[in-house]
């Protein structure tokens, strides 16, 4: 069946010998250690963000007067809401933790430097998107908690001189954390960190394919 | 460098590895659902809680601001000169091994744990601030 199912595409595809490469690939052996699994734990905590996320889209309203009753529906009215709501809030908090740590374990081995400067950086990039990611997501529930950090995260630039008024009006709409400001992170949250995210992801998981992974050489852990 | 096969081998750990991560995020869904506050109203700020991971953020802005000075201008601009030294860390370490064991490079491990510490007196600090520490930094 499967068999079969490669045959009609490499037909018309030619993918046989790019996949039998995949197949054969080898992975040293040095890197499947447990340390080792930080990375890909965030990225499948990303996986369950998408899946989840889409499902929760469909009832959220990123309007001021409406979004904490959509979150309250989600959560009390809808099927398996609460469920999904919940798994979409733990997969972010493991998607964030599992990232620091991996962030950790590259630092404390060092492999970080020459020739790896690149994904690290690509690395810190994806670390602060997802710091919005989740910061983000935060304002969206809408309620006394969220909207108050909400209010610290996004007026403290306002305190700067120059740029503070201007970082206001852009982002905020308002001078005070309105409906404006829910929209935007809104937009933010859903469209453009995904597709930012996703962009570097690929970029990351590239240069770790053309890179190999950092070892010890002769030293083993 | 030994080297295993991708398939199956590694597959097959990979998806051990992602039923287990999937099983306990279900378990942790199931058991501590997403919280939900009281709604909040436009313009008016009655409680403050930063999420863990910029707990320390807050912790050193009310800090600052209890300590040291009521300008914040330069409050911001010192975690964004941490970060841009973070960024370019691989150009400040210019050490030639691909990796090497924490133990060898104990200056460096002991500025990556010193500065872990420093995060988690400041996210101390942010536990301990409650609403008022944080209240002031509003303009």
């Amino acid at each position: 069946m499967i068999a079969e199912i490669v045959d009609w595409l490499d037909e018309r595809l030619a993918i046989r010998r790019d996949l039998e490469r995949a197949l054969r690939r080898t992975v040293p052996e040095h890197a499947t250690g447990a340390i080792y699994c930080l990375g890909g734990i965030a990225f499948l905590a990303f996986l369950v963000e998408v899946i989840t996320g889409i499902a929760l889209a469909r009832y959220y309203q990123p309007n001021a007067a409406l979004a904490y009753e959509s979150v309250r529906i989600i959560t009390y009215d809808v099927p398996l809401g609460s469920l999904v709501r919940s798994l979409h809030y733990w997969a972010g908090n493991v998607m964030i933790a599992a990232m620091l740590l991996h962030m950790l374990r590259v630092y404390f081995m060092g492999a970080y430097r020459k020739p790896r400067e690149l994904n690290w950086i690509v690395g810190v990039a994806l670390l602060l998107l997802t710091f919005t990611f989740g910061f983000s997501g935060y304002a969206l529930r809408w309620d006394t908690a969220s909207y108050g950090a909400t209010s610290i995260v996004v007026l403290a630039p306002a305190s700067l001189p120059f740029a503070g008024a201007w970082v206001i009006k852009v982002f905020l709409g308002d001078v005070i954390i309105t409906g404006e400001t829910l929209t935007r992170l809104y937009f933010l949250h859903v469209f453009l960190l995904p597709m930012t995210a996703f962009v570097l992801m690929l970029i990351h998981f590239l240069i770790v394919r053309r890179q190999g992974i950092a070892s010890y050489g002769e030293v083993t852990l | 460098m030994r080297e295993i096969p991708f398939f199956p081998h590694q597959v097959v750990r990979e998806l051990a590895l992602a039923s287990f991560v999937l099983g306990v995020l279900l378990i942790l869904a199931a058991l501590f659902p997403a919280p939900l506050g009281k709604e909040a109203v436009p313009g008016e700020v009655t409680a403050i809680e930063p999420p863990w991971y910029l707990s320390p953020l807050f912790g050193f802005l009310a800090f600052w601001r209890a300590n040291i000075s009521t300008n914040l201008s330069f409050a911001i601009a010192l975690p964004v000169i941490v970060l841009v030294i973070i960024l370019l860390l691989p150009f400040i370490d210019r050490g030639k091994e691909e990796a090497t064991p924490p133990m060898k490079r104990q200056a460096w491990s002991i500025a990556g744990v010193a500065f872990i510490l420093v995060l988690l007196y400041f996210a101390y600090y942010a536990y301990t601030a409650g609403l008022m520490g944080y209240a002031e930094l509003l303009p």
